[in-house]
């Protein structure tokens, strides 16, 4: 401890010394029940929820994902395939005739209000 | 002799303070576990002088329980008494910003209902202490620590009554020597005052 500087210095420490206010006594169960809060929170700690390694996981699955499903969903047709097609489809749209649907809107929007009433 | 003895001794006991934080850095709670019984008593007086009765046990567990979640980032395990005293201090701060709030109540229930909770309170333990001297200094002594500031409290209660030296008590204050020498004179001179003023002669 340092020097005290003045006598009334040291008179006044010695009195708090002396008369000092006892603390009340300790409760044996403070221990125990510390020991088992640690314990508690460490086997909590492994099934800790950490936002980084759950970034980094998204990221690296987002990653690996995309890299297959690029694969996954290309439609794997030849180019022959994709000739027919394509020649089968403009074929089709130049045989259709649309003389049915050639209706007037305000046609239909009158058989329908007389069959309504 | 029996000094070089009493080095070696105070050398062994450092050393395992030592060896005990760094057993409980590596996790190991029996190490912690005897951590706790060397310095609860000290933490648990210095709680009590800074913070009162109420609540004691569960601010010595919420030291403790800091410390434990700490003690793997304290990077100067030697350190470890200055370092609990500091954790000790935050939670004392922490304490006292929560019962701020409820000062005034306190304060007036205190005044009024002082001297007879002081005389149920002691009569309901005759077994503790009969000396009513006795009582009556150590409730002067807490009266006059508390109409202290709480960084006042702290450097008499530290130093004064744990008997800590200025450098150690700065650094557990994380202040200059200088301030914890001039908050000790201030300190000191008020509490003096309010002694003497109580008709107690020093």
């Amino acid at each position: 401890m340092s020097k005290i500087s003045s006598d009334d210095d040291r008179n006044l420490v010695a009195f708090l010394q002396q008369y000092r206010p006892i603390p009340p006594p300790a409760n044996g169960a403070t221990e125990d029940r510390l020991m088992q809060i640690i314990e508690e929170k460490e086997s909590k700690k492994t099934f800790k929820f950490n936002p980084l390694i759950a970034v980094f996981s998204t990221v690296i699955i987002g990653s690996i994902f995309s890299l297959f499903s690029y694969r996954l969903f290309t439609p794997n047709y030849t180019n022959a395939q994709l000739e027919s097609f394509m020649a089968n489809s403009w074929d089709s749209t130049l045989e259709a005739t649309y003389d049915d649907d050639w209706f007037l809107l305000s046609d239909r929007e009158v058989d329908s209000d007389f069959s309504t009433q | 002799m029996v000094k070089v003895l009493a080095d070696e001794c105070q050398e062994e006991v450092k050393n395992t303070d030592l060896d005990l934080v760094l057993r409980c850095q590596s996790g190991d709670r029996a190490a912690f576990r005897e951590l706790y019984r060397r310095y609860h008593k000290r933490i648990r007086s210095t709680l009590y002088q800074l913070c009162g009765e109420y609540l004691l046990e569960d601010l010595l567990q919420e030291v403790f329980l800091r410390a434990w979640k700490g003690l793997p980032k304290l990077r100067q395990p030697e350190h470890f008494p200055t370092w609990i005293y500091r954790i000790t201090w935050n939670v004392a701060t922490d304490r006292r910003r929560e019962l701020a709030k409820m000062a005034n109540f306190r304060l007036k229930n205190d005044e009024s209902n002082q001297e007879e909770q002081l005389l149920n309170k002691r009569a309901s333990r005759p077994q503790d202490c009969p000396d009513l001297m006795r009582l009556h200094y150590e409730d002067l002594i807490r009266r006059g620590l508390d109409r202290l500031r709480l960084e006042h409290r702290i450097v008499i209660v530290l130093h004064d009554l744990e008997d800590l030296s200025q450098k150690e008590v700065a650094n557990i204050l994380n202040v200059p020597v200088g301030t914890i020498k001039s908050r000790l004179f201030y300190a000191r001179k008020s509490l003096e005052k309010y002694l003497k003023n109580q008709g107690v002669s020093l």
